[in-house]
């Protein structure tokens, strides 16, 4: 275990280390720069000269790549540093900056991303909790009224562009039934204590459920086919010839065994929590982590949009390493090779 | 079983919870109609904001906060003109340097210049002030701080100089805001003739020669006896290789001498070449002045707070601040903007300044010389003045050690602070400190930052303002807050659902507002834009003038401001921005008609001040100019078809892309054939407009309220170095171009600027389109809430009122420019009728009231 753990780990380092070059190449080369000529008159033709040698933009590529991922780094340790000792991370300490508006890139994102936690988590509450029962009830109740209900509606839930769906709900609770949800709270008014969390759990949900709506019809079709192969399986019918009751059968035998290819999926629960929903956050007004990348990719502030791209695919290898281990503490067949 | 349970219930319950937690959100009116909101106007951001130190930031969204909290020498009124701010009083002056031979008195030269030009020009001396060098420098009695003149031979070089001053004339219309300007553009050819005239008497050579008269101060300085001095070589014998070459071979070797020589005598003497070097190259210099009298008594934020300092051991301790905005203050920002180790995006508002002068006597009063007379720099004096006492070297080296930053040793030579932690790491670019109408709220007197980029922004009022005449605008507005967690696409449902008070209204958002106008108000205003197309002057189907024109003729601008700007717009004719003085109104093109019933008649004798839209005309000029109509249908001229694309850099669906396709469609029926392509505008602006690769394109130019029109028309800007992508190139503009910026008086200014309009609208570089309004929309809940004072100016409660003072009650609200909006056409109804927007704005009763709210008659 230990052993199979160690080589992961390597492999990861290797992966990484590619997607870090192919990453800042990639960026690097698409055309334009943060920097360009804009059409204004009034502009000082020798300031984004200047801000292209303070960025160090006119080195050749493999320095920038050192010195980038050198600063990268540094500021990680820096920040664990500071979280570690105080909890702040206004400390004047960090060297990796955004190019557009000087701010520290690594704190940032850090603060953004717990900004956007309270989302992703509800959202995927929502879907992991959600999608289990319906798709439990679809496969026992297969062929009936409410299967196929269901199954309409997931298919109306995968098709609808979620943006599309979001804007309506805004419309439909703001401008008809007259609640605020735009915003991580509801804006310009003092709101405190347990008015004040709910108020921002309310803030959170909307986005939240909408996000998880999609995944709650994806997810519940692959449970409803899980538990259909399962339950026609031979031990399943051997459970039941033993007498068991129903729910034992279902939920104990088939539901356990149905579950495993779920725990694959958790793999991509890590970097989506870091990383949100760009969506939902442009269209409820989320100043979290999705916008801030969002807006620097369309300003090509390659500092932040490669960082962040580092830190997602970190957390990508690390939740498949996670999952696969799951996988074999749940599943006694599958052997570490 | 509890498997089952668990699985089902879980969902259920984290779902009732999620709706449950509703039942806790107060619904929009509530937001809209609370007392929370009785005294806040909030604004929603499009970005975040990031810095509130002005010299720090670029962005519209900083500036949008930091315009309340920071304040300016003078201000731009509505037409954006000049207003005094903390400046109490400031005239432009002139001071003329003329340098002097080493055996020239002083006196006698002061008396030649009186005689000659004492008859030409009585009142505009402020009388003559002969320095030597180091007085010059040392600038008795005013003293320098930012010295430019000569760096680092400051010593060595030591001629004479005499300083004169000219003194403006009085301000001609009585008014309070008016700058009194002494910068006369002519005054060295006017000193050269005098002194001419004078001959020999002044004792000056006809011809300045930089060399000889450095020579002779050198010899003058380091006691050399006089050395014979070549003569200037003539005219015609400068001709001649050989005789040039002799003649500098003859003043190496003297330089070498007067080198050696001075050496002997005081050794490590500057070298004579070296010395030369820093020698003035003209004889007369011109150094435009900005003397300036600031007002007493305007109170910093922090007036009376504790500020972590150090004392004089490098010990950390508080002191209490007592700090009024005076002319320091203004020293310091010019000198921590010009700082190298700052790197201040607006490092160049320094470039032209020479030397800032402080009065010992007088802490409010100080002149600003600039390097060369360039009239747009008064402009730069509208930036936000900041509080020196928070950037002294102690306070930021207390604040660098608090950030483990600090020197090692206390009194380290070697340690600055502003390397050590740069400025914009400072707390100030959180917490700024200026003495504006709004001030940063504090967080329970925290010293953590309020706020970080992305999170909402309160600024409280300041009760300390000193401005008798805005203050009552703010009076009963307790807090501004400035919300940047919207983005672009949630700004129009928050306001639309109350959450903010105030939004600028786009071009397609005006319908949907125009049904809510029982909840919000709309205010138009003209602003600094204005939208064209431009025609490429060096291709070959648009170098013909008579092309441009017929192209003009067949541009139905009328439709494009009723159908692109649903009417809120001004026909414009010519390169500026209407709002501005320097749009020449009375211009008429100079055209005259070719056929139909006004044949041989001009635009004048028929009564038009606009290209009209008129294709009968526009084709008799297209078969003149040579295209004649194809059999295809399409004009041709030897040959070569009429055919060619009209480039864009904002999409079909946008404003732009309707003007193009409303344009096209009209040149389609005059037979030529033109394409539509829209472009990504990085790529436009790059690759098409800057590169000068395009034959049409259409465009709007923002901002920039001033008359330096030379990066657009000047031909010396052509891109890529500068806007002028068009290739427009008139020597007659270039030279106006060049004088106005010479030009002080803005009484000279204006008639000048009209001259360039008319020279540039004549040429037809671009087809000029409209100046779209600017409109914003205010919650109607914001007029709600009148406050009813009892006799001692308290409030006491507050009653429901209609409009019935716009303009005060507006402008009581907003940032700068939607002030200004508001001010300029109060309370414009919709649909838009932009004759009735002249008619008010100009009615007594909004005359009245601007008078009552600014405590002085409004601009004609």
């Amino acid at each position: 275990m230990f052993a199979y753990i160690l080589r992961r780990l390597f492999q990861m380092v290797i992966t990484l280390f590619v997607i870090a070059v192919l990453g800042f190449v990639i960026v690097h080369s698409a055309p334009g720069s943060p920097f360009e000529d804009t059409l204004d008159p009034k502009a000082n033709p020798t300031a984004n000269l200047m801000k292209i040698k303070q960025h160090k933009l006119d080195r050749p590529l493999y320095e920038q790549f050192i010195t980038f991922y050198g600063e990268m780094f540094r500021d990680f340790g820096v920040l664990i540093g500071d979280v570690a000792s105080d909890g702040s991370i206004d400390s004047a300490d960090y060297v990796l900056k955004s190019y557009k508006t000087n701010d520290p890139v690594v704190p940032t994102m850090f603060r953004r991303a717990l900004i956007t936690l309270p989302l992703v988590i509800i959202s995927l509450l929502i879907m992991w909790t959600l999608a289990f029962p319906v798709g439990i009830y679809s496969a026992m109740r297969r062929g009936s009224l409410g299967d196929r209900s269901i199954t309409l509606l997931s298919y109306a839930l995968i098709s609808i562009p979620s943006f599309w769906l979001a804007l309506l709900v805004i419309r439909f609770l703001t401008e008809d039934v007259g609640i605020p949800i735009v915003g991580a709270q509801t804006l310009s008014v003092e709101l405190d204590g347990v008015q004040g969390f709910m108020d921002g759990l309310w803030h959170a949900a909307i986005p939240g459920i909408i996000a998880g709506l999609a995944g709650i019809a994806v997810m519940s079709r692959y449970v409803k086919g899980q538990m259909l192969e399962v339950l026609s399986a031979d031990y399943v019918r051997t459970a039941r010839a033993k007498g068991l009751d129903q729910d034992s059968v279902n939920y104990k035998h088939a539901l356990r065994n149905a579950s495993l290819p779920f725990i694959t999926m958790l793999a991509g629960i890590l970097p989506m929590l870091f990383s949100g929903s760009v969506v939902m956050e442009s269209i409820y007004g989320w100043p979290g982590l999705g916008r801030w990348i969002y807006g620097a990719t369309m300003t090509k502030d390659y500092s932040i949009v490669i960082a962040t791209l580092f830190v997602t695919s970190a957390l990508t290898l690390v939740g498949m390493l996670i999952s696969d281990i799951l996988l074999v503490v749940a599943d006694p067949r599958i052997k570490l090779g | 079983m509890w498997i089952k349970i668990f699985l089902f219930a879980t969902p259920a319950t984290f779902l009732a919870l999620l709706c449950f937690s509703v039942v806790f959100v107060p619904s929009t009116i509530e937001v809209a109609r609370s007392d929370y909101r009785i005294d806040r106007l909030v604004f929603s951001h499009n970005g975040d904001v990031n810095s509130m130190n002005p010299y720090l930031s670029t962005t519209t969204t900083d500036s949008d906060v930091y315009t309340h909290i920071f304040e300016s020498l003078i201000d731009l009124d509505e037409y954006y003109r000049y207003k005094y701010k903390t400046a109490r009083s400031m005239r432009v002056c002139e001071d003329v340097v003329v340098l002097l031979d080493p055996d020239q008195d002083p006196a006698t030269l002061r008396n030649t210049l009186e005689v000659a030009l004492g008859n030409d020009l009585p009142d505009i001396f402020d009388g003559f002030r002969a320095y030597d060098h180091e007085e010059f420098q040392s600038g008795s009695p005013l003293m320098y701080i930012n010295d430019g003149l000569s760096a680092g031979a400051a010593e060595a070089l030591a001629p004479n100089y005499l300083v004169f001053r000219l003194r403006p004339a009085p301000a001609r219309r009585l008014g309070e805001n008016e700058i009194p300007t002494a910068v006369d553009a002519q005054i060295i050819s006017r000193i050269e003739s005098a002194l001419e005239q004078a001959g020999g008497r002044s004792g000056f050579a006809k011809q300045y020669d930089a060399r000889h008269c450095a020579a002779r101060w050198y010899m003058h300085h380091n006691g050399i006896a006089d050395m014979e001095l070549p003569a200037p070589l003539s005219q015609e014998v400068s001709k001649d290789p050989a005789t040039v070459k002799a003649f500098e071979e003859q003043w190496t070797g003297i330089s070498k001498a007067l080198s050696t020589e001075a050496n002997a005598r005081y050794p490590g003497v500057m070298a004579f070449d070296a010395y030369l070097a820093t020698f003035p190259q003209q004889r007369i210099g011109e150094y435009p002045v900005v003397d300036i009298h600031m007002r007493e008594g305007i109170k910093w934020h922090d007036y009376g707070q504790k500020l972590e300092t150090l004392d004089d051991k490098g010990r950390p301790i508080d002191i209490v601040v007592k700090e009024f905005l005076d002319a320091r203050d203004v020293a310091f920002t010019f000198q921590f903007v010009g700082d190298p180790i700052v790197r201040s995006p607006r490092s160049s508002l320094t470039e032209l300044v020479l030397q800032m002068r402080l009065d010992p006597s007088d802490p409010l009063h100080f002149e600003i010389v600039y390097r060369e007379p360039y009239s747009p720099a008064v402009s730069d004096l509208t930036y936000s003045i900041l509080p020196e006492h928070r950037f002294s070297d102690k306070v930021w080296t207390r604040e660098a050690m608090r950030k483990g930053k600090g020197p090692v040793v206390y009194g380290d030579q070697s340690y600055n602070p502003r390397e050590a932690l740069p400025a914009d790491r400072l707390d100030f670019a959180m917490m700024p400190v200026g003495t504006g109408p709004f001030k940063m709220a504090r967080l329970n007197g925290d010293s953590l930052p309020p706020w970080r980029a992305g999170e909402l922004i309160t600024l409280e009022r300041n009760e300390d303002y000193w401005d008798p005449v805005e203050m009552p605008q703010y009076r009963y507005m307790d807090f501004m807050i400035f919300d940047a967690q919207l983005g672009q696409e949630t700004s129009t449902i928050a306001f639309s659902s109350g959450s903010t008070d105030v939004k600028t209204v786009t071009v397609s958002e005006l319908d949907q507002f125009a049904r809510q106008q029982d909840d919000l108000y709309m205010y138009s205003r003209l602003a600094l834009t204005y939208e064209y197309l431009a025609f490429n002057m060096e291709s070959e189907f648009f170098n013909d003038k008579r092309v441009r024109q017929a192209l003009t003729l067949a541009v139905d601008v009328d439709a494009i401001l009723k159908y692109v700007y649903g009417g809120r717009g001004v026909r414009i004719s010519g390169p500026v921005y209407p709002i501005l003085d320097y749009y020449h109104w009375d211009y008429v093109p100079d055209y005259t008609y070719r056929q139909g019933k006004h044949a041989g008649k001009t635009f004048k004798e028929v009564g038009l001040k606009y290209y009209p839209y008129d294709l009968d005309e526009a084709k008799a000029l297209l078969d003149e100019a040579g295209w004649k109509m194809g059999s295809d249908g399409i004009r041709q001229k030897n040959g070569k078809k009429f055919e060619f694309a009209l480039l864009d850099g904002t999409g079909e669906t946008s404003p732009r892309g309707k003007i193009a396709t409303l344009a096209i469609e009209n040149w389609r029926r005059l037979g030529l054939n033109v394409k539509f392509e829209s472009k990504n505008f990085q790529i436009f602006v790059k690759e098409h407009a800057l590169a000068r690769k395009f034959d049409m394109l259409v465009l709007g130019w923002q901002g920039g309220g001033d008359y330096d029109m030379r990066q657009l028309w000047h031909s010396s800007f052509l891109s890529p170095r500068g806007m002028n992508f068009c290739a427009y190139q008139s020597a007659e503009a270039d030279k106006l171009m060049e004088d106005i910026l010479r030009e002080y008086d803005n009484d000279k200014i204006v008639p000048m600027s009209h001259r360039i309009f008319d020279l540039i609208a004549d040429d037809c570089p671009y087809i000029f389109l409209v100046s779209p309004l600017g409109t914003a929309a205010v919650d109607r809940h914001f007029y709600w809430n009148k406050p009813q004072l009892d006799g001692n100016g308290n409030v006491i409660g507050r009653t429901p009122h209609s409009l019935v003072d716009p303009v005060a009650m507006v402008s009581k609200v907003g940032p700068r420019n939607f002030l200004y909006q508001w001010k300029r056409s109060p309370d414009i109804e919709f649909p838009h009728d932009p004759a009735r927007d002249v008619e008010r704005v100009n009615s007594d009763e909004a005359r009245a009231l601007y008078r009552k709210v600014y405590g002085v008659d409004a601009p004609r």
